[in-house]
């Protein structure tokens, strides 16, 4: 049994902007589920480790987290997606700002259960065009007419989004994307398939009217890389996945081949050279019948956006950037980092947004940040900011096969001792290469059967940096 | 466009917009009467139904929503029902409403039906009486041309919640069981659940439920599984037989991915006839391994664990097959995902040892992760540390302490003490792991006199306790680091290792000394282990000892700020004063180290283990404990004491072929030819009653009692529920049973008396029944429970009676202790 109690979706600020009751009434203890939905809001916003079971700290630990609590040092807790308030599961997933819950008093499959979540926020973005708290309260009756067909007394039933078209009406209200989206870096160049803001078409027979005929493909990398201080790789992995979003008509099949030589699982290591994935995982909608045999795909897309296909390298890789720090003691009140920064991809391909931001020591008095290196064509800043503790330092393109220096003179308040240093660090970097992927992995073709005009095709390979540490 | 900035944009836009105009007092008691349209209603100005008072806002909808009829275009009717719609979800109470919007129902655009309908299914209950007036249109609609229609309404109408319309649903409902559109059926599978919780009986829909099992459509097939697990809860789920089995295994391919979770679920209830089977099933869902779903994933994982039950040697396979695609997740997924992932992935490393161990570079932390993933995964890589990679993980952890999030440093230190105290100590690695671990949290210890200090401390106290020969390398710091200060538990801990190792720290006795002579500038807790720590170093080194525990003693005693602390120290002067060798013996007598392969008794989890591969793939792998802990009865499967209503009749189809007999209005179920035989056993007080094919001598009754019951008597399920409820206890009793029926022998014993089953059901410990009986002389109606305990020897049956009229609920104990051979009824 996996039936939900209810649905909800709730503003930043906590406001409810849609919810939906499932499980009235049974014996009369029901609580009122607007109070529930505030209850659990205040419990994400504010979530207290001390208290309940979510977390896996040992027992032990739980006294005294108070002082933690109050320590200004103690960054905000996240809630755990899914915990237990009074006797009822609350699940929930975050998107864009927004909460997207749930609430069961069953023994639910929670991964079930989060999926669920995640399928209707992308229902909703599918249906809006973009996902925003603007979005979803100018298209309500819509998300209510999708949600009456995604869920009927708590249990799910229609999820897709081309399936959806045939039980809806409403007309979306279009939006204005939001301008900044933080995660993408806003850079309109660079930006990945998923930023396209179009509403997919409704009404079933309206699909000739929708306007172009075409798809995107994203190959996108995030990269997880752990530097030592002397500049050596301890840990790397990439998270890749091919991301699509498909507005074609008439649902077509399509066929997409990968490297031939891509090899999947260690051990079967042939061929220097090769693509070697340590494990994949596909959309229901694959069909992978050729797929061991010459590495092509082929599948229905679905409408909207859906990723194809997620892959994992844990092998190592030519890393795109190098960081090299050094820490020089001037006086004991007086350090000095440099930091450098090496561009290692070719000269041909850009780091767009890098951001590096430095941890300071508790003790920092000043701060003097001073750019070695680049010359008038770089735009680049470095800030101190004094409430977080960190130097950034922005590098708005940073070019392929260059390097870029950076040195932060610091005095302190006191003089240095090994914990000061071990304060510094790790330097973290943010960063977006376009039309670049690490692990080679190519779309040989895409193939559209059966359209004329042949519809357009937006190939794109982003790397991105996910957890891209130097510790000091 | 609803919210107050809106509202602000329109600032009097019109004098209606005051809240002056129109009186609510006026308006309040006319509900649908007709209405002398108020001159000044706004209803010419479409935004100007934004004001202040709420009140006032509902009234200028309703007036918006008697225009409706006039308004001429299809935008504009939409608007209006819209705005509506659009309060309802603001949390506005507009049920007052629901008159008019009754009107609007007799609607031909399916946009303004749906909202409607909606707004329906919100406030029906709200006001019994006027929705019921929908109900016409709803019927109507549910035989619709157009199948979206009909399954539209047919929800809205099992949607009401509304006790007094059941009957008007339930032909609907047949109907569409039938329907050729697989979306109305779908829809009214559900609608039987939804009849069903508000206490219908439903029996009459099962045997067609069980042929959508068949459907031809998956989606029509899930909701079927889901109606039936949860009409069957008792019993843990739906009935799953090798057919139902195959068959759905059959076409696994079509369902969705929560009608494979489904069928996943169902297969965890089913027991493969034979290790092919189990074989083929296995392959057949190998492939879903390699989806992107990890609800499916983690899904096919517990059904493979179930399969494997009893051929644990294809466990290791298992384990093997299934690690990829769950890090493969982990790397992709969002981390609400991931966090999900993750808790099972601890559990797999609790119940399987050693599983992800060369993966443990994977599980890292990652600095860009929510909070609640890396302290998740603080608490795993412990967990992975194995001979070989545990330098690796202590090194790594170290590196976490230094982190600015002081919380995370102290979980860190933690997991690097129990990389010491859990598996990895094992064997010849054992002393090093000790040993470095010990080093680090040594020098952990003196890094702030803060937070990471008292961690170290009190980690350090554990690692000792696992590892004692590593004492050597900890007793010159610990003066040191005590010197330093910190937080109330390091100090504690530090005080406490001083004692422990007292005889080889060799400033022990003066480190005390200044506590004790500080004695009020202590804290709670390190004044309890300074006088623990003082009493064991006076068996170690009494001459030092003797005057500062002398000083201690005097304090401790005198403290009144706790009275565990003066209860304490008296305990030991007392033991002191009865002879320093017996309280040496009590005091230093229980072995203080532990083996390190046991851990400590804390963390032994071996049964929650156990239980918790039952309940993979739910709620119990993240909270870490068993349903049963946090899931409310009613919403368990497989238990339940609660008075459940007639679904225990069909319940029980798989355990007693009790008929229901509220299904046929024709005589119970009693075959009149087995009644005669029957006849005899009645009044037989004392002895039990023999089995109905060998009737040894059965010596008469002394007074059997004088009841006539009718036979032929039926009510339904609701009914009796509802009468169970709203009625007093008329009798209750308790007796023993001197013969151990089935539940079918009692249920055929009572019928031929006149004793009828409403519901019977066999629980882990017990039977239990639903009964019920007329009198043929007064038309009273009895109404009874039947409970027997089978855990007793004899068993023990627990009766209560309930009656509407009658008074003779002893005579019907007596008549069914009678039937079944119980003494003193």
């Amino acid at each position: 049994m996996a039936s939900l109690s209810s649905f909800f979706v709730l503003s930043p600020r906590g406001d409810t902007i849609i919810k939906k009751e499932y499980r009235f009434s049974f014996g009369g203890t029901e609580k009122d589920l607007k109070s529930s939905v505030e209850m659990f809001f205040r419990k994400v916003k504010f979530w207290d480790t001390s208290k309940d079971g979510g977390w896996d700290g040992p027992d032990e630990a739980k006294p005294d987290q108070d002082e933690a609590n109050d320590s200004h040092d103690a960054p905000k807790v996240d809630a755990p997606p899914v915990f237990l308030l009074d006797g009822e599961s609350f699940l929930h997933i975050k998107r864009s700002g927004l909460i997207f819950g749930c609430s069961t008093r069953y023994n639910v499959s929670p991964s079930q259960t989060l999926e669920l979540l995640a399928k209707i926020a992308k229902i909703f973005k599918d249906y809006c065009g973009t996902l925003s708290e603007e979005a979803i309260r100018k298209n309500f009756i819509l998300l209510y007419e999708l949600l009456d067909e995604m869920l009927d007394y708590g249990y799910p039933q229609v999820t897709s989004t081309e399936q959806l078209k045939m039980f809806v009406y409403n007309e979306p209200i279009i939006t204005a994307p939001l301008v900044s989206e933080k995660q993408k870096g806003g850079n309109g160049k660079t930006a990945s398939a998923s930023s396209v803001h179009k509403p997919v078409s409704v009404g079933g027979v309206a699909s000739g009217k929708s306007g172009k005929n075409e798809i995107f493909v994203d190959i996108l990398e995030r990269l997880n890389v752990l530097f030592s201080a002397n500049g050596y790789v301890l840990n790397s992995s990439i998270d890749g996945c091919i991301q699509m979003k498909s507005y074609l008509s008439g649902n077509p099949e399509l066929r997409l081949a990968l490297n031939e030589d891509l090899v999947v699982g260690k051990g079967n290591g042939q061929g220097y050279g090769a693509v070697v994935l340590d494990d994949l995982n596909f959309h229901d909608c694959v069909n992978l019948s050729e797929f061991d045999g010459s590495r092509t795909l082929s599948f229905y897309a679905p409408d909207g956006e859906f990723v194809l296909l997620n892959y994992r390298i844990a092998s190592e890789f030519r890393v795109p950037f190098k960081m090299m720090p050094a820490i020089e003691m001037v006086t004991p009140t007086k350090l000095e980092i440099m930091l450098t920064v090496r561009n290692e991809i070719p000269a041909e391909n850009y780091g767009a947004n890098v951001v590096c931001r430095v941890p300071l020591p508790r003790a920092t008095a000043t701060v003097f940040c001073e750019m070695v290196g680049g010359g008038a064509g770089v735009e680049q800043a470095a800030e101190h900011l004094a409430s977080e503790r960190v130097v950034e330092w922005k590098v708005k393109k940073f070019a392929g096969a260059s390097e870029l220096s950076l040195k932060i003179k610091l005095s302190l308040d006191s003089p240095s001792t090994l914990q000061t240093r071990k304060e510094i660090g790790p330097i973290s970097l943010g960063f977006e290469i376009p039309m670049f992927n690490v692990s080679n992995l190519q779309v040989r073709y895409l193939r559209i059967a059966e359209t004329s005009p042949s519809p357009f095709r937006w190939v794109r390979y982003v790397t991105q940096s996910s957890s891209y540490v130097c510790r000091m | 466009m609803y919210t107050a900035t809106a509202r602000s944009s329109f600032p009097g836009s019109n004098s209606a917009a005051s809240p002056s105009t129109p009186p609510a007092q006026q308006q309040h008691p006319q509900k649908t009467g007709p209405l002398p349209p108020d001159p000044s209603a706004p209803t010419s100005k479409p935004d100007s139904y934004f004001v202040d008072a709420k009140k006032g806002e509902v009234n200028e909808l309703r007036n918006l929503l008697r225009t409706f009829a006039l308004e001429k275009t299809l935008t504009r009717k939409r608007e209006i029902i819209k705005k509506v719609i659009a309060y309802m979800t603001l949390g506005i109470d507009v049920s007052r409403l629901l008159p008019d919007m009754l009107l609007v129902i007799e609607t031909r655009d399916l946009v303004i039906k749906k909202m409607v309908y909606l707004y329906l299914c919100t406030y029906a209950s709200s006001s019994e009486e006027v929705a019921i007036m929908c109900i016409n249109t709803l019927m109507k609609d549910c035989s619709n041309d157009d199948p979206m229609v009909r399954g539209l309404a047919l929800r809205s109408l099992t949607s009401l919640r509304l006790k007094s319309i059941i009957e008007y649903v339930v032909e609907p409902l047949r109907k569409s069981l039938e329907d050729a559109n697989a979306y109305v059926r779908k829809t009214a599978v559900l609608g039987v659940l939804k009849l069903h919780d508000l206490g219908h009986n439903v029996d009459n829909f099962l045997p067609r439920m069980k042929e959508l099992l068949d459907d031809g459509d998956p989606a029509v097939v899930y909701n079927c599984i889901e109606v039936l697990n949860e009409l069957n809860a008792d019993n843990g789920g739906m009935e799953v037989t090798r057919d139902i089995m195959l068959k759905l295994l059959n076409r696994l391919s079509t369902f969705n991915e929560f009608g494979l979770a489904s069928v996943l679920n169902l297969l965890c209830r089913y027991t493969p006839a034979d290790k092919n089977e189990t074989f083929q099933i296995m392959n057949l869902l190998d492939p879903v391994l390699r989806t992107s779903n990890s609800g499916s994933v983690l899904a096919v994982i517990k059904s493979f664990l179930h399969l494997t039950n009893s051929m644990p040697e294809l466990r290791p396979m298992v384990y093997d097959r299934v690690k990829p695609p769950i890090l493969t997740l982990i790397a992709g997924g969002g981390p609400e995902q991931v966090y999900v992932l993750l808790k099972h992935v601890k559990y797999l490393c609790e119940a399987n040892p050693g599983m992800f161990d060369p993966e443990y570079r994977q599980l890292y932390v990652r600095y860009n992760e929510p909070t609640s993933i890396k302290y998740l995964k603080l608490s795993i890589l412990p967990k992975l540390a194995s001979g070989d990679t545990a330098v690796d993980i202590i090194t790594e952890l170290c590196e976490y302490v230094s982190e600015n999030d002081v919380r995370m440093a102290k979980l860190a230190i933690e997991a690097i003490a129990k990389v010491a105290t859990e598996r990895a100590c094992q064997g010849a690695t054992s002393t090093g792991i000790g040993e470095i671990v010990t080093g680090k949290l040594v020098e952990l210890c003196a890094v702030d006199g803060g937070a990471v200090s008292s961690a170290a401390a009190s980690a350090l106290k554990d690692v000792l306790r696992a590892h004692p020969e590593s004492r050597f390398s900890v007793a010159p710091v610990l003066g040191r680091c005590l010197r330093m200060g910190g937080e109330e538990k390091g100090k504690a801990s530090l005080v406490w290792m001083i004692g422990e190792f007292g005889d080889i720290v060799i400033e022990a006795p003066y480190v005390l000394e200044k506590l004790v002579d500080a004695w009020d500038e202590n804290e709670e807790l390190v004044k309890l282990a300074l006088l623990t720590a003082c009493v064991k170093l006076f068996f170690k080194r009494p001459p030092e000892m003797q005057g500062i525990l002398g000083r201690l003693l005097t304090q401790a005693t005198n403290d009144v700020s706790s009275q565990d602390l003066h209860d304490r120290a008296l305990l030991y002067y007392r033991l002191l004063k009865a002879g320093p060798e017996n309280a040496e013996k009590v005091v230093n007598g229980g072995e203080q180290t532990i083996e390190p392969s046991k851990g400590f008794a804390e963390d032994d989890e071996e049964e929650t283990i156990k239980a918790l591969r039952e309940e993979f793939n739910t709620l119990s792998i993240v909270y870490g404990s068993r349903s049963d802990h946090f899931i409310t009865e009613k919403y368990r499967l497989g238990t339940s004491d609660a008075v459940q209503n007639v679904t225990d009749a069909f319940a029980n189809s798989t355990v007693t072929p009790t008929p229901a007999p509220t299904l046929a209005p024709t005589p119970a179920p009693a075959p009149p030819t087995n009644n005669d035989a029957y006849a005899d056993l009645l009044g037989f007080a004392d002895t039990p009653p023999s089995p109905p094919n060998q009737s040894t001598a059965p010596p008469a009754a002394p007074a059997a009692p004088s009841m006539n019951l009718n036979k032929s008597f039926a009510i339904d399920g609701g009914k009796f529920q509802s009468m169970w409820q709203s009625l007093p206890e008329a009798s209750s009793s308790m007796s023993a049973m001197s013969k151990t029926y089935t539940v079918a022998e009692i249920d055929s014993l009572l019928t031929s008396e006149g004793i009828l089953t409403m519901a019977s059901g066999e629980m882990d410990a017990e039977f239990k029944f639903f009964l019920y009986a007329q009198d043929n002389d007064t038309a009273s109606t009895y109404l009874l429970q039947l409970v027997i305990d089978k855990m007793c020897e004899p068993r023990v049956c627990q009766l209560t009676i309930k009656t509407d009229t009658g008074n003779k609920a002893d005579d019907v104990a007596k008549l069914l202790g009678g039937v079944l051979g119980n003494a003193g009824m």
